[in-house]
C-alpha cells in the first residue's frame, strides 16, 4: 500500500533520528549482533503501519522501543528463532531488567547516550578502533586467525584479543561515565 | 554503576569479565549463560555492566563498520519496505519471467534435423543433470551457430536464447538495476551448445 509523500518524509525523518537508538536497544535485549538490523527494520516497518495512530505530542523513542521489545519477545517465543539471541535464558533476564531506555529522572535518554558514545569512539586510539572492526570481519571463533593475519605469527591469542576488546569497551564506558555520570540502563 | 566501576579496579573477577566478553561476542555456551544469569541475579551491577557492554559494542559497530552504518541500515529498510508493499507487482514480474522462459523452451523444442549422436550430454539449461558429463567449455551465444546441427536450428535457437535473455534481463532488472541476471537467466545466457543440444534431444527423444 503506497503511503502519502508527507507521511513518507515523516517516516524517513523518524528512521534517521531513531535508528541508532533502536538498534542499540535491541542489542541490549540480548539479540546477537547479526540479527539486530533485521529486527530494527521490522520495528520501523511495524511503526510505519501504525504511524498515523501515533500521538506526535509524545516522544517517539519509547514508542519505537516498545515495538522493538515486543518483536524481540515474539521472536524469543518462537523456538526456531532462538538463534537470534545470545542465549534464551540471558535474553529473558535482560528483558526483565530493562526499561525502554529512559532514565528514571527523565534526564538521560538512550539516544543521547548513543551520541555521547559516538564522540567517545571518535577519540578512541586507532588500535582500539581496529580491534572492534576486526571482530566483525570474521566469526568470533576465528578471532585468533584474524589476529595472526593482522599481526603476524606473534599475534596475541584469541583469549588475549578478547580481553583487549573488553578493555577497549571499558575505555569507552569510562569516557561515557565522564560525560554523563554513572549510567543506569 | 558500582559493578562497572569495580571493573576499573579489577574488583570484578576474571570470570565475570570472560562471561560478559563471551556474551558480547556470542560465544557463550549453556554453562556460561547459566553462570552469567546466576551472577546477574546476585549482583545487579553485573547485569548493568553486560547491558552497557552490549550498548557500546553495538554503537561501535554502527560507527566503525560501513555495513552497519546509518546509510546502510536505511537502504536495507527501504528495500525491505518496497519488497513488502510491492507484492503484487513482484508477483507479476515473476510470472512474466516464467512466461518468457517457457517461450524460450517452446522455441527450442520445435522439430529439427536429427542430432549428431556423438555429441556428449551435459547440464540442461535449468541446471538439472543430464545423462552424461558436460566436458565442453561454455560457448558465447554468438558462436552457437557453429555447433548446432542445422543452420535453421542454429538461427532459431540463437534467436530464441537472445530473446529470452533480453526478456529476462528486462524483467529481472526492472526494479533492481545492476543486479544482473538471476541464476536461471545466467544459465540460459551461458548455456553451451552442448547444453542446448542435450535439451533438444531430451524433448524430442532418441
Amino acid at each position: 500500500m503506497p503511503i502519502p509523500p508527507d507521511l513518507d518524509a515523516c517516516f524517513a525523518a523518524l528512521v534517521m533520528e531513531h535508528q541508532a537508538g533502536v538498534r542499540a536497544f535491541i542489542r541490549m535485549l540480548g539479540v546477537e549482533a547479526g540479527s539486530v538490523d533485521d529486527l530494527a527494520q521490522e520495528t520501523f516497518i511495524v511503526a510505519l503501519r501504525r504511524l498515523e495512530d501515533f500521538d506526535q505530542s509524545l516522544p517517539a523513542g519509547p514508542w519505537l522501543r516498545g515495538i522493538a521489545r515486543n518483536l524481540v519477545l515474539n521472536h524469543r517465543r518462537s523456538l526456531a528463532r532462538h538463534a537470534l539471541v545470545i542465549h534464551p535464558a540471558l535474553a529473558e533476564v535482560l528483558d526483565l531488567a530493562i526499561g525502554t531506555g529512559e532514565d528514571p529522572a527523565g534526564k538521560l535518554h538512550l539516544d543521547e547516550l548513543v551520541l555521547h558514545l559516538r564522540d567517545c569512539i571518535e577519540r578512541l586510539p586507532a588500535r582500539g578502533r581496529a580491534l572492534i572492526a576486526e571482530r566483525y570481519t570474521a566469526c568470533a571463533s576465528d578471532i585468533g586467525a584474524v589476529a595472526v593475519a593482522v599481526d603476524g605469527p606473534n599475534a596475541p591469542s584469541a583469549n588475549a584479543r578478547r580481553q583487549a576488546l573488553f578493555r577497549v569497551r571499558e575505555t569507552l564506558r569510562r569516557c561515557l561515565v565522564a560525560k554523563v555520570g554513572e549510567v543506569e540502563l | 554503576m558500582s559493578g562497572a566501576a569495580g571493573m576499573e579496579g579489577g574488583a570484578v573477577g576474571a570470570e565475570r569479565m570472560d562471561l560478559i566478553a563471551a556474551a558480547v561476542e556470542n560465544t557463550l555456551d549453556d554453562a556460561g549463560a547459566a553462570a552469567l544469569v546466576d551472577l546477574a541475579g546476585r549482583d545487579a551491577a553485573v547485569l548493568r555492566a553486560l547491558r552497557l557492554h552490549l550498548l557500546i559494542d553495538e554503537v561501535a559497530a554502527q560507527e566503525l563498520l560501513p555495513t552497519r552504518s546509518a546509510a546502510a541500515f536505511a537502504a536495507g529498510l527501504d528495500e525491505r519496505r518496497r519488497a513488502q508493499s510491492d507484492g503484487f507487482a513482484f508477483l507479476a514480474r515473476v510470472r512474466a519471467r516464467v512466461a518468457a522462459e517457457d517461450r524460450v523452451l517452446a522455441l527450442l523444442s520445435a522439430p529439427h534435423a536429427a542430432p549428431d549422436a556423438a555429441r556428449p550430454a551435459g547440464l540442461l539449461p535449468n541446471g538439472a543433470a543430464n545423462a552424461g558429463p558436460d566436458t565442453a567449455p561454455p560457448i558465447p551465444i554468438t558462436l552457437l551457430g557453429d555447433r548446432l546441427p542445422s543452420p535453421w536450428l542454429a538461427g532459431s535457437a540463437a534467436a530464441a536464447v537472445a530473446a529470452g535473455v533480453l526478456l529476462y534481463g528486462a524483467v529481472g532488472t526492472q526494479n533492481n538495476p545492476g543486479a544482473g541476471t538471476t541464476p536461471v537467466g545466467s544459465l540460459i545466457a551461458h548455456a553451451s551448445a552442448n547444453d542446448l543440444y542435450a535439451e533438444i534431444r531430451r524433448k524430442d527423444g532418441p
